[in-house]
Formats: structure tokens, sequence, C-alpha cells
């Protein structure tokens, strides 16, 4: 018998990005870059966990956008180009690496990957939300849903009703590709204010996340600390995250990720090597970029950086996953001394974390599964679905506003460089809900054109476009896209108020953004 | 000739409005500055002319250097048409209103937008007391309590500068309620109240000390039993381990680390000056299109003419290359054995 539980939570969230109007587009990399190094390297570690009948348990989140963009055509297909032109540069790569065994080791290590992944991609026709599904429907993956575009809830709340189509949209999306109902949400950036409960509660979810201090300062004070779920006055369960094992991974400084052996994010070939050689690589304008083939260790603080040795890296992770399951058995062994139930440690990571930013790290993933299953007692994976089953009876707090951002409040949201937005964001919020009041029952054309309304405003609540803002990389992009979002939707708003609609236009934004193809704008009555 | 040169120096006249007086009526000054350039003078054939017109242009070369040659524009995606339609935002909408939003326990967001007739309407009130007055906020502390105006709890005024449009209220309490009107208040005391936001409510900033306890089972939702903590202490001890002494930590943020985060960071250069250099080499050739060629025993790609470009990067060091060639029936082979060596000396 376990003594507690641990789940683990990965957040896999990427905003909507698709410009079928550019044939090579920066931005979009991201998305391909997070299907090829965390997304399916991640579904390989579950598949051989499967094969090998490691029992295990994983919470994932796959946000709205993401799913629609796994699930996108024109998407899917610059997906395949993206992998065979990686296949390509690694073949390329292991004959100008022949004279340099400790290079050439990665690029055949590169080379075999990607053609698996490539190979893996194909299997499940391009759309790899089909293979998340087979895990969820194995039992050993709850998937979990988000906000409909991971727009910022709690500095939405001035008109409740975006907050609500937010998780309504939210929710149908997941219906329609996963096939069932969500049994939770990770909130956008783990964003809660008191009351949204109510909004997940008719929506049909019964669980979501707070960071640490969401709960340690909720009212009550809650007995187990973040160490039991609470119950919202309403009866939607409250997780909350355990500090010690996030810190273990995320934290730049002592986190696992920093290790010397693990592979350098920053070197990479598109940088490194001769122009004319690695631009049919990079950017179609000829702009470097990354592509994802990097030969060096991270060495040490300093510029210089030795070969990468996929081996020694391989025994780091085995040697980091044994230290997180020893800090683990004894966390549980500590508090289930003072509890009268079994605790679970909740460690939620951005999905990106795992295989994009940390190589290793779906390594580190496939090793821990392997060694809590086979080498110990003390506590096992669970989901927070199971965990709820188990204890049906949990106390009654009321969780404090809080989200898992810089200080724990919304300050990374609202801030100087992105404040601005909320004036129109509300607007335009209170200009949709306007007029779908005013047309009910809208048909034809203008029901399409309310529709697209719906969808541009979501798309413009992405909280990823305040976040970039505020970290000042790309903020460019970032900007043109509220905008874009905010004009099409003002002229939407205008073309309905004047009884005029521009059908080409429309056709063409409703091919350009196509998030949910299904929605209802009587989300927002 | 010096009349012709004088011209051109006229032409560049022109571009200041002031001297449009001396055109074509040359200056003492120009004809001397020209009659002391004999190289100007020799320009008779128009080639030579053209090649003295682009010399005059500083900074641009007379030719475009071969590594700068512009590559073919390609043709705009025809959805471009519509680029227009994505100005169409809005600075403002035409309302008077403010809106607060909570940032943290201590700091509160309010914007608002004014319109001039909202002002007008403050003139009219105010009267002459208009021209004095400044441009205010108001916050109210209300928890608890059904807000008419009058009955906060305490207020405080924060005057605004013109042409704001948003503000951060730093609030002294934390887990209260606020509202901010937006009004205009003479020196009188008179106040115009141009709009009154809505309310909003900031959180606790630490662990409550509120420790009764509530039971909920999720199987009957809505029937709650109460545990009044008798035992209070031996809760409060019991709980201590479990809480720790460690607040939230801020690097365990996602700030830090988010798929978002990145791509660009730039890490902290040892030295001012740094130099890195590689080298390749590059094996080309050509053969019949039909051939098998390999290098060291591994096959080359053959483009459809037959010729083949692949490159290594080189250490130092001999390295080996041996190319062989075969033809597609198999009769016939060549091969070349290439022997390099690099050798690198660094001087510091």
């Amino acid at each position: 018998m376990p003594k507690g539980y641990l789940a683990l939570v990965l957040h896999a969230h990427l905003p909507y990005i698709r410009h079928p109007e550019h044939e090579d587009f920066l931005e979009e990399d991201w998305f391909f870059e997070a299907i090829f190094e965390t997304y399916i390297p991640l579904l390989l570690v579950y598949e051989r966990l499967v094969e090998d009948g490691v029992d295990f348990r994983i919470t994932m989140s796959l946000t709205p956008p993401l799913i629609n963009m796994l699930a996108d055509p024109l998407l899917q297909d610059r997906a395949l180009k993206h992998i065979e032109k990686l296949v390509q540069l690694s073949e390329k790569e292991m004959r100008r690496t022949e004279f340099e065994p400790h290079f050439n080791n990665v690029a055949k290590m590169y080379n075999w990957k990607f053609n698996e992944y490539r190979a893996y991609f194909l299997k499940y026709n391009k759309n790899i939300v089909n293979w998340f599904k087979k895990f969820s429907d194995l039992g050993k993956l709850e998937i979990i849903t988000c906000g409909a575009t991971h727009g910022y809830l709690p500095l939405m709340r001035v008109n409740e009703k975006a907050v609500h189509a937010q998780i309504k949209v939210a929710v149908s999306c997941h219906k329609k590709h996963l096939g069932k109902q969500p049994n939770g949400i990770w909130l956008p950036e783990c964003a809660y204010y008191p009351g949204v409960e109510n909004i997940l509660k008719e929506n049909g979810i019964k669980f979501f996340f707070v960071d640490s201090h969401g709960l340690n300062y909720a009212k009550p004070r809650p007995r187990y600390g973040v160490f039991a779920p609470v119950f919202t006055r309403n009866g939607t369960a409250a997780f909350a995250r355990d500090i010690e094992s996030s810190k273990q991974v995320w934290s730049a400084k002592e986190g696992y990720p920093g290790d010397f052996y693990y592979r350098e994010f920053y070197r990479d070939v598109g940088f490194d090597l001769d122009y004319e050689y690695i631009k049919p690589f990079i950017n179609a304008d000829g702009l470097r970029t990354f592509t994802g083939m990097k030969y060096y260790r991270i060495t040490g603080s300093s510029d210089y950086k030795e070969a990468y040795d996929p081996l020694i890296a391989g025994h780091k992770a085995a040697e980091h996953a044994g230290n997180f399951l020893f800090n683990r058995e004894k966390q549980v062994e500590h508090l289930a001394k003072g509890m009268d139930r079994k605790p679970i440690i909740v460690a939620p990571y951005d999905a990106e974390l795992y295989g994009h930013w940390w190589y290793e790290g779906p390594q580190f993933l496939d090793f821990f599964l392997r060694k809590v299953f086979f080498d110990q007692d003390v506590f096992k994976t669970i989901t927070p679905s199971e965990y709820l089953k188990e204890y049906p009876t949990n106390q009654v707090c009321a969780p404090c506003e809080s989200s898992w951002g810089y200080k724990g409040t919304h300050e990374v949201w609202l801030e100087g460089s992105n404040d601005w937005l909320y004036r129109h964001l509300h607007k335009a919020a209170d200009r949709m809900c306007g007029l779908a009041e005013r047309f009910p029952n809208a048909h034809g054309t203008l029901r399409r054109a309310l529709n697209q309304m719906a969808r541009e405003l979501l798309l413009a609540q992405a909280s990823d476009w305040a976040f970039i803002m505020k970290t000042k990389t790309n903020v460019g992009y970032a900007i043109n896209e509220t905008k874009d979002h905010l004009s099409r939707f003002t002229k939407l708003y205008e073309d309905i108020n004047n009884n005029c609609i521009d059908l080409p236009w429309l056709n063409w934004i409703e091919y350009k953004d196509n998030i949910f193809p299904e929605i209802d704008y009587r989300a927002y009555l | 000739m010096v009349k012709k040169n004088s011209e051109s120096k006229n032409k560049k006249v022109k571009a200041l409005p002031a001297k449009k007086v001396n055109a074509g009526k040359p200056s003492k000054k120009t004809v001397k500055k020209a009659a002391s350039r004999p190289v100007r003078k020799k320009a008779k054939t128009p080639a030579l002319k053209k090649i003295l017109k682009k010399t005059l242009l500083p900074g641009v070369p007379a030719e475009i250097p071969v590594l700068e040659r512009k590559e073919e524009k390609k043709p705009l995606h025809p959805s471009h048409i519509y680029d227009k339609y994505d100005t169409m935002f809005q600075d403002s909408y035409g309302e008077t209103g403010i809106v607060l939003l909570p940032r943290d326990p201590y700091w509160l967001f309010a914007y608002w937008e004014v319109t001039p007739a909202s002002i007008e309407q403050a003139k009219k009130v105010l009267g002459n007391d208009f021209n004095s007055s400044k441009t205010i906020l108001r916050v109210y502390e209300i928890t608890n309590i059904i807000f008419n105006g009058r009955n906060a709890h305490s207020s405080f005024d924060i005057i605004l500068e013109n042409l704001l449009r948003s503000w951060y209220i730093n609030v002294p309490l934390s887990e209260k309620n606020w509202i901010v009107d937006i009004g205009i208040l003479a020196p009188s005391g008179k106040y115009f109240l141009l709009s009154r936001s809505n309310a909003v409510a900031t959180p606790a900033d630490s662990i409550s000390n509120t420790d009764y306890e509530e039971w909920m089972d999720s199987a009957e939702s809505w029937k709650m039993y109460t545990t009044r903590a008798g035992a209070n202490s031996k809760n409060r001890a019991g709980t201590c381990g479990i809480y720790g002494a460690e607040d939230r930590a801020f690097e365990a943020s996602s700030a830090g680390v988010s798929s978002l985060a990145g791509p660009v960071r730039f890490e902290n250069k040892a030295s001012a000056f740094w130099l890195k250099a590689g080298t390749e080499i590059i094996v080309y050739g050509a053969t019949e299109p039909d051939a098998r060629v390999t290098i060291n025993g591994n096959p080359v790609r053959l483009n459809a003419d037959g010729s083949f470009s692949t490159r290594f990067a080189l250490t130092d060091g001999l390295h080996l290359l041996d190319i062989s060639g075969r033809s597609a029936s198999g009769n016939y082979k060549k091969t070349f054995k290439l022997r390099v060596t690099q050798e690198t000396y660094k001087e510091e």
C-alpha cells in the first residue's frame, strides 16, 4: 500500500499562430519545435512505458489553441515539411562531421530520432491529438482543458460572460477532439479568482489547480496545506502546487536542467554554421533561426562549450530521476505522519520544459516513472480524478486569488508594457455580448459574421500576448497580433451594425483565423 | 565648361528655397570653386559625366557589391488587399467610464475615458470654479458595505495630471474592497463625479488566521458538516509541519521558464573581444549522371547533371578522403585518394 501520491501535471500550450498568407512564418516554428522536441518525445515515453507494462499516471492539459493547431491540415503539412527538412539536415550533418567523431555521434543520434519522429507523425496521420487520446483511453493520461484561448481570466472578469465563453468554448472543443467531457481544467497561467469556480461548475468541470499560496492563504486555513485538495463552496475541488518538487525541476539555478552534461540550448547549427550551407534549413527570408540540431553540452557558465555526449547525459537523467524519487519518498513519508489521509503532491510544469528547453526531460520522466513502478512502495502516481474518487470528503475553503507568475499575482499580465490591452479587450467583450443579445437567433451570413467576431475576440484575449510584451521577446509580433484581431473584430462589429457584411473578406478571415470551426457565438449570451 | 559646372551647382542650391534667387546666375564663389577642380573640366564624354555624378553622391557605391545582390521580390499573397482592414484598431470609444482591476494585495489598476461632452457638463455645473479645479481619482474602501457614495470606511484622493488615461493605485490594506471615482474637484470643495468604477476585492497576502474547519462530501455536495475546531491548538501543531516555514519561492514561477520566454538569451561574455573560426572542406566533382560515387565508402547523392558537392568540418590533423566512382554498368572505376592536413597556431 502506498503512503501517498504524486500528481505530475504537464501544461501543454501554444498560442494560435497560423499564417497561411506566408510561406514560412518565423513564429510558427514554436509549434513545430514543440511537436518534435516535446510532444512526440513525450508520447514515445508513454508508448514505451505501456509496452513494458509500467503503470503510470500523468495529467496533461492540452489547450484548445494547441488542439486546434494540431488538427489543422495546413499546419500539419507544414510540420511534416519541417521534420523532413530536419531529416535532410541531419543526413548532411552526418557527412560533414565525419572527421569529428564526437559531433558525428550526435548527428547520428539526431538522424535516428528525426526519422523516428517523422514515422510516428505519419503513423497518426499527422494528427497527434489521436495519439494523446490513446493514452487517455488507456487510463494512463488524464487530459484536462484550459481557457479557450488561454485568456487571463481574473483580468477578464469585469464582464463575466467573457469568462464564461472562454470555458464553454474550451469544453466543447475538448469534447469534439477527445470525445469526452474534461473533468478538470488548468486555469490559464494558473490564475484563479474567487467566483470562477461557479462558471467551471456550470460547464461540468470538477477540479482546477492553484499555486501554493492560492491554498496556503485560503480561508479558513486548510488543515493539510497544499497536500490535499479543498472544495470551494460549490463543491469544485482545488489542488495546489507543491513548491519543493517544482523547484527541483523549474529553478534555473538549482534545477536539474542546468546540469553541465545536459545539452546546451543556445548553441545551434542554425547560428553556428556557414550561412550558405545552412540557408535551406533556416527561415525562408534568410534569417538565422534555431534548427534543433545542437552539438554542445552546457559545460559551464562561460562561453566555452564541449561536445554533447548523449550517453553521459542519459546517465545524468537517470541519476536525477533517482534523486527526484528519493526526495518524493522522503516528502511523502514525512507528510503521511501528520495526516489522516494519503497526501497528494501536485507537481505542475510547462510541458515544453520537457524536451524543448530541457532536452533530456522526457528521458528523465521515463526513468522516473519506471523507478516509481519498480523500485519503491512509498508512493504512486495518480490523477486528480482518481484522488477525488478515493477521498470524496474534503475541507471547504475559499482559495486566495493568485497566479503562477512572478510574485504569484497578476503583475506579469498587468504592468506598464501591457496594461493598455484591457481597455480594448473589455470593450470588445461588451460589444460581443451586446450583439449576441441583439441577434440571439442569427442565420446565414450574419451568423457567420458573429461567429467570426467571437473567434477574433477569443484570439485577442490570449494571455500569451501580454506575457510576450512583458518579457520583451517578439514584442512587435504580439502587439500586431492583438491589434489585428481587434481590428478584424471592430470591422465585423461595424459591418454588422451597418447591415453590410463584406463577404469576400469574411471568407478570407474565416479561413485565416479558423480556430474553433464549430464555434457558436451564443456562448456570449 | 565653367558654366556647365556652375549649373550643376545651382541645382543643389535650388533645394534651398531661400537661395532661389541665385538660380541661373552663377555666383563668384561657385565659379571659383569649379575652376579649381580641373578634373571636372575633363568631363566631356557622357560616360565620364555619369561616373562623376555618381562619385558626387557620398555613400552610394558605384556598383552594388556582389554580396548584397538582391533577390527577386516574391509576389505578395493575394490576401494583402485586406491588410488595410487590420488598421481598424480604435484608440478610444467615445464613452465616459472608469474600470478598476486588482493587481495584487496592495495595488489596483484603473483605466478610464472622459469625453469632451462630460467635460462640458462639468464646466456647466462647476461654473467659474472649473478653471481652477483638478481631475482626481477618489478611492473608497467599502469592505462589507453596500456603497451609496457616502458611507465608505475611508477614502483618499489622487490628483491626476492632464491626459492620463490609466493609473496604478497603491492601497494601504490587503483583503479589502475598493471603488474608485474619477471626478473634478474645485478648490472650494465642490466635486463633480465623472464616473464611478466597478467594485473590486484585493487578495490576502499571508496565511489566514481563521482555522474553523468545514468539510464537504462531493457525493452530497450541499450537505456540509462543520467541525468546530475544538482542538484548536492541536490542529495548529499538526499543520505547521505541512505548511513549512517556506513561503512562495519566486524563482519557481513560470515566468522564468516558459515556451515563450526564449529563444533569445545572450550569455554573459567572459571577455570583451571574441573570435571564432572554423574550417570546412568542400569536395566537389562531376561524373556521368547515372554513375555511383562514394566518399570514404559512403554514397554521395549526384545532382541531375552528374555533379556533386559535399562538405566536411575540418579539425587539425591528417584526413584521408577516398573518392571513387563507378560507372552504371560497373565496368569502370576510378578512385582519387586525397590527403588533407590542417594545423592551427594560435597567437595571443
